[in-house]
């Protein structure tokens, strides 16, 4: 009745009743396993309610054990129950702890250990000792390097592992084959599968040089540029990467050619660019580099945050900035304290402060004019005075007006931000000062077909650029020199308008003069005919007014100066204090999240479980020793991503087995496999299994970079999935069926089991055009040798050889005499493409 | 625990325990897919979800609505004053504090936003109006066959919405304003806490062509943070291709070239199957290629009405040019909930932008034929689903995302005064079968149909209906997200059997 009773109540949401849940989780916590099942309710410290549906915990009163805690003020739960350890609460005679650790309660005198679990008491109390010395867990203390438990292990962090499996009496499997470890490290760090020949060749040196052949491997990997492409959809993921979406011109979510900040991505990967460094350029790019392009690119983290509803935008850059880089789940706290971390609902704002000033725009890019056709969209401060409020709950229309929030970063880590503003160069404000915008404009003349319209534009062009940039060096607007050239400029703009309305005129009268020409007579060509007559009565009209105005001699307020965008000349400078705060070992979480990550989309699945939270709500990390050295080491090598993979995948771990056969006693000990004492089986992401198909048949466009491709031809054209729109509305549907990135949100993929993945599969273009491709080239390779081309299409698509079994069931299908064999060959390479180990890697 | 997501309630070890069922097993027993394990779907015998009451009174939804904001005056809420101060501002009738600008700013979503001008001309009925049944409920003329079917409808005419553009399309499915689109709809909610009937078909399935991307598109749909798996999936009313990659690119491939295909592929996977027996993806994987292959060849028969007897699709109106469509899709939904699949979401009057049933001009031209298009074909579901003793279990919803003023729309040239413009503040919503009464009027708007003013109901309630009646708890939530006390609604019990 109790448990259900919880159950309605979490559901609904009412607060009042579960104000402090965090005190059951905290217990959880300090207990973890050593808490029997009987009092891991709300019971081992409140008296169970008479009521169906109370209404206040008036109802729902403490007990002995809970009186005795509650008593104690301001201190944390585990600093409390140490102190009520030794105590009885409930006055049976048995100590509070001796009751929980034995089966008893502290709270209920009527419950106590039997006789003969009292004699457990010192083996217990030694196994509880040992739990709570065990190495602690401390995401918001900074991180230090852990000494490497002496195992005698081939690497730390097997030295980690290994510790955890002997905790465990738990046996690790030996080492996968060699073909099965290429696999992995191919699809890992490319998202491509080996060919049958880099299989062989691999395995030639594995089988006498492990070590060299694993590391040549991985640096020929992480050198390959197909790494970035893989890697950079990982971290799409993780930072949200959308395209934008919008309803005819207007854009709603993200912006226009945001693939940018996508090729900014996968080349800052590719160039091995420290991670801090990269997190730094996407949160203040524009303070860092003010008119670095390539850098600029990287604020494509914050232009893709953009929401019409500012409201949103704000909420969703704190909530997953938060998430991505602090694991920290911000959006709770806006509209109170967190109910599970030590976040106060201030500190929302403070962070939200941080990113009040920045609104995104769109630089124009070399050759193109127009920043809407082409264009880098980017972040920048719009609005310096921007001030934040803390909303009452949360709620906008309550702003607490009397107490505006000053940018800082959350309270728990105890760090200050030094915001410095940034004072931004002239091409930074003014982005069509840049060279090449002015080269795009002389480019622009130079199509002017009239030749001495086009002299006339060049000239006075030239000569106003040259006025702009004496201007912008700092010559007096009120000096002689600068009057005479602005006459000078304007003048030539008189002349240049004269020789646009001759144009005009003359382009006008003939078009008049085509029209008049045009038989029949129709109705149609009378109206062309009029309203040719209305244009070349007003382009006459235009150059009689041109031609008087140039009568009179120019004078310097004639001067027309350039209709050009101006952004304000400072930067607040909080994004780029925030940036290096965030990235800094005072965000003692900010390598731990990284690795974790890393660690997912080697593994399968973290070493904390929830990548997004790490505060007490989420999961605790199953190796917090070994996540902890891997902070630690990914500090001490800048931030060095290509280092981590390394370490990772020469790693005894990295390389064991996922197991084959029947369950063995590690089965019944860790089913789950939380220990590592096999490689986990993965499956494949959406893009890897369209990447994939394309590959083996060797159909895929290697092209790199550029222009969202639409999302609807993934079917038929051959980029790598990474290359096609991606937004929530359009993905690359087979991409999407095999649980494909939600653009919101996704910081670890589904692996999910649907018949649409198999339909998918079965029946899609690119399985059929790559089967076709794929059995011309092995047949072509083997002729009719109906079992060589078995053995090569195993190879090519599983990266293995089939057992006797498979070879005589695969030659059954393909020897049909009554069948076409070609039509036969295909299906059967169709057929492997849908088989379970092509998307698996075991 | 490392390797359960959230929302998974089965284990490894649960599933294994079931493993070895076999390529043919699998379409005997209902399955559900979920998070990488196959699970049973919960029987009577089943522990129940967390969200299940136990006391389900329908097994399927038919949800219907139609796009652009219907007349609610001119459907389901007939307003004789308006015919009798036609012409008049409202400021000259007895009602003029219905046009009052505060009492109107009360309710939408962000007073000032959208600016839309209160039309206080009064434009009279286009249409008459009678009494049906025996209940006597007021229908207008444009609707004889729903007017005919009047006794086993309830009539919401308190509805009212937070928006007054066609954002409210998203809001009447997830009760939230158009760009807050990370909210799952009804439709995936009972999806989610329901599970399917039948495993050879998807559980939440949309047909019509949906919202347009200037209001909701694929969020009016759409499961958000519940899972891929529990959006609706858009079938087509067309036999030849209801669904994606149901047809084989290879257009010469023959259903015995696939099956076999397919059971070779089922035989491989077996294969590895003995070298890899706890591998509980693996055996899933092969089920679900046995599913696939079943939904493959199940729901394009579904789509194939040839061997309905005439008399069936003739109550349906598909007979009738107008009534073909829109009949075609009301049929294709009996088959499906027939079927056990749980919410069927119809669409009508897509038109690529706002909607057809959004009538800021010509309403008197406009509207009678997009009547006919629905009339006879929900009639002719209603009474179908009740011959075949399926009404009990089957709750059909109609709606809208909003109403239209009672003022004729003089917004530019264009309207003139031949139109009524979008209207939140009161309109109507239909629910007949599914524990729901019939002949009942609840909620009503003032006597110029202005402001909802008895029974009010916001779009969620409908929703928290559903959902009840379908046997779960409206307030259903999933760890880690937030949903305000709006977006669960509250349940209609006034209406209820």
């Amino acid at each position: 009745m109790l448990l259900r009773f919880i159950v309605v109540v979490t559901m609904s949401g009412a607060g009042a009743l579960w104000a402090t849940p965090a005190n059951k989780k905290a217990a959880a916590n300090y207990f973890e396993h050593f808490l029997p099942a009987t009092l891991s309710d709300c019971t081992l410290c409140h008296l169970p309610s008479e009521n169906h549906s109370p209404h206040s915990l008036e109802e729902f009163p403490h007990n002995a054990f809970g009186k005795e805690l509650a008593a104690i003020k301001k201190m944390s739960l585990p600093q409390r129950l140490e102190l009520v350890a030794e105590k009885d609460s409930d006055h049976d005679g048995v100590a509070n702890f001796t009751e929980i650790l034995l089966g008893g309660h502290p709270g209920d005198a009527k419950v106590k250990p039997t006789s003969d679990q009292l004699a457990q008491w010192s083996s217990k109390k030694q196994a509880f000792d040992t739990f709570l010395a065990r190495y602690p867990w401390e995401p918001f203390k900074l991180v230090k390097r852990p000494a490497i438990p002496a195992l005698g292990a081939s690497t730390a962090i097997d030295a980690f592992v290994d510790e955890r499996l002997a905790v465990h009496d738990l046996k690790p499997l030996g080492e996968a084959t060699p073909a099965q470890i290429a696999r992995r490290v191919y699809v890992d760090l490319t998202g491509l599968l080996p060919t049958p020949e880099q299989v062989m060749e691999f395995e030639k040196t594995y089988v006498s040089q492990p070590d060299l052949a694993l590391r040549q491997l991985t640096d020929r990997l992480l050198d390959d540029p197909r790494y970035g492409e893989r890697w950079g959809r990982h971290f799409m993921d993780i930072w949200r990467y959308s395209d934008w979406e919008g309803y005819k011109g207007a854009v709603r979510l993200s912006q226009p050619h945001i693939w940018r900040w996508r090729d900014w991505i996968i080349e800052s990967l590719n160039a091995n660019k420290p991670y801090d460094r990269m997190v730094q350029e996407m949160i203040a790019g524009d303070e860092l580099a003010p008119t670095d392009d390539k850098v600029l690119r990287a604020t494509g983290y914050l232009a893709r945050n953009f929401q019409s509803d500012r409201l949103q935008w704000m909420d969703n850059i704190v909530e997953h900035t938060s998430k991505a880089f602090m694991g920290l789940t911000m959006n709770c706290v806006k509209c109170h304290d967190h109910k599970y971390d030590p976040i106060p609902q201030t500190d929302y704002y403070a962070l939200r402060a941080v990113f009040e000033p920045y609104n995104v725009r769109a630089d124009p890019v070399p050759g193109e004019l127009d920043a809407k056709k082409d264009g880098m969209p980017r972040a920048y401060d719009a609005t310096l005075t921007a001030v934040t409020y803390v909303f009452e709950r949360g709620d906008e229309r309550f702003p607490i007006k009397d107490k505006p929030i000053a940018p800082s970063v959350p309270t728990v880590f105890q760090g200050e931000l030094a915001v410095t503003p940034v004072s931004l160069p002239l091409t930074a404000r003014q982005p069509e000062k840049r060279e090449y915008y002015k080269a795009a404009m002389l480019a622009a003349v130079d199509s002017v077909g009239d030749a001495e319209l086009r002299e006339m534009k060049r000239k006075t062009l030239e000569q106003q650029l040259k006025l702009e940039a004496l201007e912008d060096g700092g010559m007096d607007k009120k000096s002689e020199a600068w009057k005479s050239m602005a006459a000078q400029v304007a003048e030539l703009q008189k002349q240049t308008e004269v020789a646009e309305a001759q144009d005009a005129k003359e382009k006008a009268d003939a078009a008049l003069k085509k029209a008049m020409a045009t038989k029949p007579l129709t109705t149609a060509v009378k109206k062309t005919i009029a309203t040719a007559k209305t244009a070349a009565t007003a382009a006459a009209k235009k150059l009689t007014a041109a031609e008087a105005a140039i009568k009179v001699a120019a004078k310097p307020a004639d001067y027309k100066p350039r209709e050009m965008k101006a952004y304000p000349a400072t930067s607040s400078g909080r994004r780029l204090a925030f940036a290096r705060w965030l990235t800094s070992s005072q965000n003692t979480l900010f390598a731990r999240v990284a690795m974790n990550h890393l660690w997912i989309r080697h593994f399968g699945t973290g070493l904390v479980a929830t990548p997004d939270d790490f505060g007490a709500n989420g999961q605790k990390p199953t190796h917090p020793a070994l996540l902890d050295w891997l902070a630690a080491e990914f500090m001490a090598s800048g931030y060095d991503l290509k280092h981590m993979h390394r370490l990772i995948i020469s790693s005894a771990v990295y390389r064991r087995s996922s197991g084959s056969g029947a369950a063995s006693a590690n089965d019944a000990a860790d089913p789950d496999n939380v220990w590592y004492w096999r490689s986990p089986v993965r499956r494949m992401e959406g893009e890897v299994v369209r990447d994939n198909l394309l590959h083996v048949a060797d159909l895929l466009d290697p092209t790199f970079g550029g222009p969202e491709i639409d999302s609807t031809a993934s079917e038929t054209s051959r980029r790598r999935s990474v290359y096609y729109r991606h937004a929530q509305e359009t993905q690359a549907e087979m991409v999407q069926i095999f649980d494909g990135a939600r653009p919101s949100e996704c910081y670890q993929r589904e692996m999910s089991i649907k018949p649409h993945q198999a339909l998918a599969l079965a029946n899609s273009q690119v399985t059929l055009d790559a089967s076709i491709a794929l059995e011309k080239r092995i047949s072509g390779e083997v002729g009719a040798d109906y079992e060589a081309f078995i053995n090569r299409a195993f190879q090519h698509i599983l990266n293995r050889e089939p057992n006797e079994q498979e070879t005589r069931l695969s030659a059954e299908f393909i020897n049909q005499t009554a069948k076409d064999s070609t039509r036969l060959r295909q299906h059967f390479i169709a057929v492997l493409f849908n088989h379970n180990d092509f998307i698996t890697l075991r | 625990m490392k390797n359960q997501l959230p929302g998974c309630t089965g284990t490894r070890r649960q599933f294994l325990l079931d493993t070895g069922m076999g390529f043919t097993g699998l379409a005997l027993n209902a399955m559900m897919f979920r998070d990488g394990v196959a699970q049973a779907a919960p029987s009577e015998t089943d522990v129940l979800t967390a969200w299940q009451t136990g006391e389900a009174k329908a097994k399927s939804v038919i949800w219907m609505f139609m796009i652009g904001g219907t007349s609610h005056m001119e459907s389901f809420d007939p307003k004789p004053e308006l015919t009798k101060y036609g012409g008049m501002s409202i400021d000259e009738t007895p009602y003029r504090d219905a046009a009052d600008q505060s009492r109107i700013n009360k309710i939408l979503a962000e007073p000032g936003k959208e600016k839309r001008e209160v039309f206080k001309k009064i434009l009279p009925l286009i249409t008459g109006h009678k009494k049906y049944g025996q209940s006597g409920i007021e229908v207008s003329d444009f609707f004889p066959h729903i007017g005919g079917a009047a006794d086993d409808i309830s009539f919401l005419r308190g509805m009212w919405t937070i928006d007054n553009n066609h954002g409210a399309q998203l809001t009447f499915h997830t009760g939230r304003k158009i760009g807050d689109t990370g909210h799952p709809t009804v439709g995936a909610w009972a999806s989610y806490g329901l599970g399917t009937l039948n495993a050879n078909l998807p559980e939440f399935v949309v047909l019509g062509e949906p919202s347009a991307d200037c209001c909701g598109r694929s969020f009016t749909y759409g499961s958000a943070y519940l899972g891929p798996e529990y959006g609706g999936v858009r079938l087509k009313v067309d036999p030849k291709n209801p669904l994606s990659f149901v047809h084989p690119a290879d257009p010469n491939l023959m259903l015995d070239e696939q099956r076999e295909a397919f059971s070779l592929i089922g035989q491989l996977n077996q294969i590895s199957g003995i070298d890899y027996p706890t591998d509980a993806q693996l055996n899933a994987r092969i089920k679900a290629y046995e599913l696939a292959f079943q939904m493959q060849m199940a729901v394009p028969g579904l789509m194939d009405f040839s061997k309905e007897p005439e008399h069936v699709k003739q109550l349906y109106g598909l007979d009738r040019k107008e009534c073909l469509a829109f009949g075609s899709q009301c049929l294709a939904a009996r088959r499906l909930v027939e079927q056990g699949v749980r919410f069927v979401q119809l669409f009508h009057g897509y038109s690529g932008n706002a909607g057809r049933w959004d009538h800021h001009r010509d309403i008197a031209k406009l509207m009678p034929p997009m009547c006919a298009e629905i009339d006879q074909p929900i009639a002719g579901l209603i009474h179908d689903l009740k011959q075949r003793g399926l009404l009990d279990e089957t709750l059909v919803v109609w709606g809208t995302e909003f109403g239209r003023t009672p003022g004729a729309e003089f917004r530019d040239k264009n309207v003139s005064g031949s139109g009524r413009d979008h209207h939140p503040h009161g309109f109507t919503c239909l629910m007949a079968g599914g524990g729901v009464k019939g002949g009942f009027v609840h909620g009503a708007t003032d006597e110029l149909g202005f402001h909802a003013v008895e029974g009010r109901q916001y779009v969620t309630d409908l929703h928290a209906t559903v959902l009840h009646q379908l046997g779960l708890n409206h307030h259903m939530m999933v760890p880690g997200r937030q949903r305000l006390e709006r977006d669960f609604g509250n349940v209609i019990s006034e209406i209820l059997v």
